[in-house]
């Protein structure tokens, strides 16, 4: 049986937004915008009317343990996340040795190529001393991660000088103290009320200006913020793109859809670092989307970390499986702010700075592996969130399709 | 008859009618008209943190239910052999006991065992969230020397920041129809009570004439994290109700404080030992209202 996928927007290799239909036959696209007539009874037709084709969605994901890596990297995939890159995790695992890095790129086989690992900046994510930068890019490695802030200005000034000889882009992990400060949540009237320590938006606003007076002498290095949550914070990234066109910066859908208010429960499912912010805060957010502020939607997904037994908020580690709500939340969010489809395409693909993927564009003979996401703004449809959290939505994604099979429809 | 709420967490997960109804069956404890019968079912009482007051007071309020009363140590339970939290509850349940007493110095523990057990939890302080039967005590106790608490005007002193009994208090107070006021040193007294109806009150001169009572909190200095007070001496000069302020109070107003006293510090002795203060009542009214929230939670009433 083949498969025909018509009325859909997608981009072509002119980087324009066209309606097309796409004709899959085993794992090949093999007819682009003509479906003969005489397969008809032979096919199973999705209209994707006013849905957008996005051939390389792109997540950045946190590190499972290095054993599960080929497992996690096909569950994401089959989720619609084509493109991921591995980032360390100090909760599990850093990405330090370059022996890790190739056995890593060695187990997934044919699917490295849709893989990038960004190594881990520090020894075991830490502040104190250096990993082997140059041998972590030449095992592999497509960036350096810095998943905390090196607060020794020397080390962190050596660091930076290193990664601009080596010449790869740098992804900064959240901008918070969390851990070091023992904040659980955002600082403010919800920490006060469940009683637990939180940390405030002008603390990430804090951390954003070091690291990028840090950066004033490295203008060539590509930086990419994987996950801002302060409006102050995306602000002043914003302004420094005036004088600095190698920078992007990242945001949750999450952080655009749910604010600290839901944890007056103490809700663990969403105990996320950077942490939900003030309704206020959220509802700016949202509107910094439609505004150019925002490069990129990160799903912030973290996988479910050893022994699954329940833990109190207070001892909840930070993160959690968003995989299964990121798309239903996104589109919720780009329909809701009536963007246009380029700029789902925009959202969701890799930040142009970091170019840890070959962008893809969806023709002949290409791999048939798309999400198909919804723009619908009429169909505000109720959907239950991280196994208990019910919440309306619109739009959401209608195909799920990897290597030719469709996963979800 | 189906019990008003399962747990004792904290004040803002109570109705009004959970609370007064607390409240009635600690005066009806109190004045012998009810005597509660818990037909030596077992209480186990799980404190994670040092308590003098509130661990005695449970203890006490769970003999007199004729509740048999169990106190765990932390130090040498199975904790420290790496069990997890969920699983020593589990464990305790299925031991046979029939509540749960629990404080911990996180907030939220409470609330989570609740969510795993079938049994009554019963927050006796987590934490800079809730100590609810501290503040159903202080409830009772104003109650007791102001009469109906709608439209009195009850000021919360000192550092509201890191208190479980504020916070059980506005939300008690709140329900019962009181006016609330906080003072303290700004950083110290949170901007967002002011979303929950609470009037900020930064000159204490200025506000004490208007209230009924004041509730002087402990400063907290083990909670504090950073968060400097420019000195005792100062803080007592803004803040402690000082024999001087305690002239400004109106005749009938009264002083409550939850204990431990810093004494020279929050509160003069003078006043601490004076004639407006009610502290001892709090203590001896606290064994009661413990009483009341066991036998409510466990239905001991005869």
């Amino acid at each position: 049986m083949s498969i025909a996928i018509v009325n859909g927007k997608l981009l072509d290799e002119q980087n324009k937004i066209n309606v097309r239909n796409l004709l899959i036959q085993g794992k090949k696209i093999t007819g682009v915008g003509y479906i003969p007539d005489e397969d008809e009874g032979a096919l199973d037709v999705f209209d994707v009317s006013q849905s957008m084709i996005l051939p390389s969605t792109f997540d950045f994901f946190s590190m499972p343990e290095v054993g599960d890596i080929v497992k996690y990297t096909h569950r994401i995939q089959s989720k619609g996340m084509l493109h991921l890159a591995y980032l360390p995790n100090d909760a599990s695992c850093a990405l330090d040795r370059p022996e890790d890095i190739a056995r890593m790129i060695d187990q997934l086989g044919e699917n490295a190529e849709r893989v990038s690992f960004v190594a881990c900046a520090s020894k075991a994510n830490g502040p104190n001393e250096l990993s082997e930068l140059s041998m972590l890019i030449s095992a592999g490695a497509k960036a350096i991660y810095f998943g905390r802030i090196i607060e020794n200005e020397t080390l962190f000034k050596q660091a930076l000088t290193y990664v601009d000889m080596i010449g790869v882009p740098i992804v900064f992990g959240p901008m918070t103290k969390m851990e070091k400060n023992g904040a659980h949540l955002n600082a403010g009237a919800t920490s006060f009320e469940i009683g637990i320590r939180g940390e405030s938006e002008d603390d990430e606003l804090s951390s954003v200006q070091y690291v990028l007076s840090m950066l004033q002498s490295h203008p060539n290095i590509p930086i990419h913020f994987q996950s801002i949550s302060s409006i102050a914070a995306l602000q002043l990234i914003h302004s420094m793109k005036q004088h600095r066109s190698n920078l992007s910066v990242g945001v949750s859908p999450f952080h655009l859809v749910f604010s600290d208010e839901y944890l007056s429960h103490y809700n663990q499912r969403l105990k996320f670092n950077p942490p939900l912010r003030s309704s206020e805060t959220m509802r700016l957010l949202r509107e910094s989307l439609t505004n150019g502020m925002v490069d990129h939607l990160t799903s912030l997904h973290h996988p479910t970390l050893g022994d699954s037994q329940e833990k109190s908020f207070f001892d909840h580690s930070f993160g959690s499986e968003t995989i299964d709500s990121f798309f239903q939340v996104v589109s919720h969010c780009l329909v809701e702010s009536q963007l246009s489809l380029d700029y789902y395409h925009s959202l969701l693909s890799c930040p142009q700075s970091l170019s840890l993927v070959q962008p893809l564009v969806l023709g002949l003979n290409s791999n048939a592996s798309f999400i198909v996401l919804k723009a619908v703004a009429e169909s505000l449809q109720s959907h239950v969130l991280f196994g208990d959290i019910e919440f309306e939505l619109q739009g959401g994604v209608q195909v799920i399709m990897k290597d030719g099979e469709l996963m979800n429809t | 008859m189906s019990k008003l709420f399962n747990h004792c967490i904290g004040l803002r997960f109570l109705t009004k009618e959970s609370v007064v109804s607390i409240l009635d069956e600690a005066k009806k404890i109190k004045s012998g008209d009810v005597i509660v019968d818990l037909k030596n079912q077992s209480v186990v009482h799980v404190f994670f943190e040092p308590s003098t007051r509130t661990r005695l007071s449970f203890e006490m309020a769970t003999q007199r239910c004729h509740a048999f009363p169990m106190m765990l140590d932390v130090e040498t339970s199975s904790l420290t052999k790496g069990e997890s939290l969920v699983d020593m509850m589990r464990n305790i349940e299925s031991l046979g006991a029939r509540a749960v007493v629990v404080r911990h110095s996180n907030g939220g523990i409470p609330y989570f065992i609740s969510q795993q057990l079938a049994i009554p939890v019963i927050n006796a302080g987590d934490g800079y969230h809730e100590h609810p039967s501290q503040g159903l005590l202080d409830l009772f106790t104003l109650q007791e020397r102001l009469g109906d608490l709608s439209g009195k005007h009850i000021l919360i002193l000192g550092d509201i920041m890191h208190s479980r009994v504020a916070k059980s208090n506005i939300w008690g107070l709140l329900s019962m129809g009181a006016k609330v006021s906080v003072a303290g040193p700004p950083n110290l007294v949170p901007d967002c009570v002011k979303k929950w109806g609470v009037d900020v009150c930064f000159n204490l001169d200025d506000c004490l004439p208007n209230v009924d009572a004041v509730n002087v909190l402990r400063i907290q200095f083990e909670r504090q994290h950073g968060i400097a007070l420019p000195s005792i001496r100062e803080y007592r000069e803004q803040f402690g109700l000082t024999q001087q302020r305690q002239e400004l109070l109106s005749d009938h107003a009264i002083v409550l404080h939850p204990g431990p006293i810093n004494r020279g510090v929050e509160l003069d002795s003078d006043v601490a030992d004076g004639k407006k203060n009610v502290i001892l009542d709090q203590v001896s009214n606290g064994v009661f209202v413990r009483m009341a929230i066991l036998s409510l939670l466990m239905d001991g009433a005869s």
